[in-house]
């Protein structure tokens, strides 16, 4: 039996040719079908995400055989203007577990470490063994990749910390006030990054959302998404006592909240904790107030920073991963040859290595 | 005395528990706090034995002389720490617990002019329960001072917009506050009914240096809790006042009752 990997992915190819080769839920089980009876016997399983597309195949053709019958295929049903040699990768033996067990970890994900792509890859294989389309091949590939991923998470910190402004903000949200359940949050504006921080911020289950902008409709209306209250603009700072996260993201010239106000807010909140989200240029809140006791004052920048820290931190734990992932490939290597040898197929060991792009 | 040994040794999973804090902070990895919990759970086993022996043989609630107040001081942290840690959630006051329990401890057994033999005659249940409720309260206000400096330490992360993976192990500042608070009110209750029985049961002679220490702290708390019920001093301040009144215990406790008569508790 061979293994083999043909996908395609962000580095190999732009998104007006990878959306091509993508599938929606719908389609996989039909083109799991149609790629079984391209190549005869096999094993498939189809991984389609908006960032990749790959077939998986255990095959008793050899794997270059399999992948010219599978690029022919694809080429046909999907009426590609464009040779696929350029965009595609091909993954034999060894190097096709050892893709797998990374992108399942999400060592290829486009931001390193992202936990999504452990949820499709499940998916993608339970599709596949539903509709009968895997065997034991597949079967312990899959099974092994989603152990080993989940060791690689566990022990290294590929996971570890929030790389978008957005879920920063509500990390940091969190660390401030426990559960976001009794947190009420205001947004003054209504910039693009603030709508998505309210956003995670209101999926998080927030109390209460204040919304409040120069123009009132546009209040309304954000409110409305947010299923929030729109507050007229003359009339925040009287609801800012009640706030507990306060995004601010308007268009302002100037500081619209200053550090003498926050001096005057705080003894009257009793000190409660304020967290305060500065996303605008220029800046909305006077920088000095992240002096004043319980004032927590972050601007993009901190966010950004702190985003593209934890960011290089799970870089520098990519080797450590992979030599987690390492283990787990072996262990699936002796297992391959085993399972060979009881089956007397003659197909010989797995590939120590083979790989080749297009 | 050879009860001693058992101090010692409860000293052991104190230094480990203290270590590992130190380690989880220097490798930014903080995930065993049951391992934390069960360190701390020997040594306060060990520390048991050992006032229990000491008790035994001097007949007596072990608060006969300086040495025996603050090994029960120590043991009394421990104890809250136990008590309230998994009850608030705050697990890892251990790790923040054991070093404070450890030096106090090494104290004790480093200056062996701490242990002297006492010819005690008990003045009455309401003397020794002055005592045991005191030094009771100086546990649980050791506590609170324990959650007081994890506050500042999650405070300062926060505030120098800097997120060290210890900082998602360590509660959120809102909840610390709140332990803190909490924490020091039932501190100083124990305090407060410890001083109350204290004048009320103590007939005569009372010594004068401890009385004035004991209100002192007593003022000092309730001039912080004041502040703080009444929205006067921030989180922060109030932070700063556990820890800076708790380190004045720390430093004269000792002191005091060393100088003092060891009958007049």
């Amino acid at each position: 039996m061979n293994l083999f990997c043909l996908g395609t992915d962000f580095n190999t190819s732009e998104v007006t040719r990878r959306e091509k080769l993508a599938y929606t839920g719908e389609q996989v089980p039909a083109v799991l079908k149609a790629v079984s009876e391209a190549l005869g016997p096999s094993e498939v399983v189809l991984l389609s995400t908006c960032n990749r597309t790959e077939f998986y195949v255990a095959t008793s053709r050899t794997a270059v055989d399999s992948s010219t019958l599978l690029k022919t295929y694809l080429k046909e049903s999907r009426q590609l203007d464009f040779d696929l040699d350029g965009e595609t990768y091909f993954h034999e033996g060894a190097a096709c577990v050892a893709h797998l067990f990374a992108v399942a970890s999400g060592l290829r994900s486009m931001v390193v470490g992202e936990t999504e792509i452990f949820g499709q890859t499940k998916e993608a294989y339970g599709k596949a063994s539903l509709a009968g389309h895997t065997g034991k091949f597949l079967n312990k590939l899959f099974q092994f990749s989603f152990a080993a991923a989940k060791e690689a998470r566990t022990h290294s910190g590929i996971g570890r910390g929030s790389v978008s402004v957005a879920s920063v903000a509500i990390d940091l949200a969190e660390q401030i006030f426990g559960s976001l359940k009794e947190v009420k949050a205001m947004v003054l504006g209504a910039g693009e990054t603030g709508e998505r921080v309210a956003r995670t911020l209101a999926d998080k289950g927030v109390a209460k959302v204040m919304v409040s902008n120069r123009t009132y409709e546009k209040a309304e209306e954000l409110a409305k998404t947010l299923s929030g209250v729109a507050i007229r603009w003359e009339e925040w700072e009287k609801f800012l006592i009640e706030a507990d996260v306060v995004i601010a993201s308007t268009a302002a010239p100037h500081f619209i909240l200053y550090q003498k106000h926050l001096q005057e807010l705080m003894p009257r909140r009793s000190f409660r904790p304020i967290f305060l989200i500065d996303l605008a240029i220029p800046r909305d809140i006077e920088p000095t107030a992240a002096v004043l006791d319980s004032v927590y004052l972050y601007d993009v920048d901190d966010l950004q920073s702190i985003a593209s820290q934890h960011l290089a931190e799970r870089q520098q734990e990519i080797e450590n991963c992979k030599t987690l992932l390492k283990v787990h490939e072996q262990r699936y290597a002796d297992w391959y040859e085993r399972a060979v040898q009881h089956g007397k197929t003659g197909f010989g060991n797995l590939p120590s290595s083979s790989e080749a792009v297009g | 005395m050879a009860d001693r040994i058992f101090l010692s040794l409860a000293c052991i999973p104190y230094m480990l528990s203290s270590a590992y804090a130190f380690y989880a902070f220097g490798a930014k990895r903080f995930s065993r706090t049951h391992l934390n919990l069960g360190l701390m759970m020997t040594g306060f086993a060990l520390h048991t034995f050992f006032l229990y022996l000491r008790a035994v043989s001097i007949h007596h609630c072990p608060l006969t002389n300086p040495f025996e107040m603050i090994v029960f001081l120590s043991w009394a942290i421990v104890l809250n720490y136990l008590l309230l840690g998994p009850t608030m959630r705050v697990s890892l006051l251990g790790a923040f617990s054991a070093p404070l329990v450890l030096v106090i401890n090494l104290i004790a057994l480093l200056i062996p002019a701490l242990d002297y033999p006492t010819h005690y005659a008990s003045a009455g249940w309401g003397v020794e329960m002055h005592a045991g409720l005191s030094v009771l309260a100086y546990g649980t206000l050791g506590i609170a001072t324990v959650a007081a400096v994890m506050f500042l330490v999650a405070n300062y992360y926060l505030k120098m917009r800097f997120l060290p993976p210890i900082l998602s192990r360590l509660p959120p500042v809102g909840k610390l506050d709140v332990v803190c608070q909490r924490v020091t009110v039932l501190g100083f209750s124990l305090l407060t009914v410890g001083m109350i029985v204290g004048f009320a049961t103590i007939p005569t002679g009372f010594h004068i240096i401890k009385v004035g220490f004991l209100v002192l702290v007593w003022i000092a708390y309730c001039g912080i809790l004041i502040g703080k019920f009444m929205a006067k001093i921030s989180p922060v301040r109030f932070a700063y006042g556990c820890v800076g009144i708790y380190l004045f215990v720390l430093i004269t406790f000792w002191g005091i009752h060393l100088h003092a008569v060891p009958q007049h508790l």
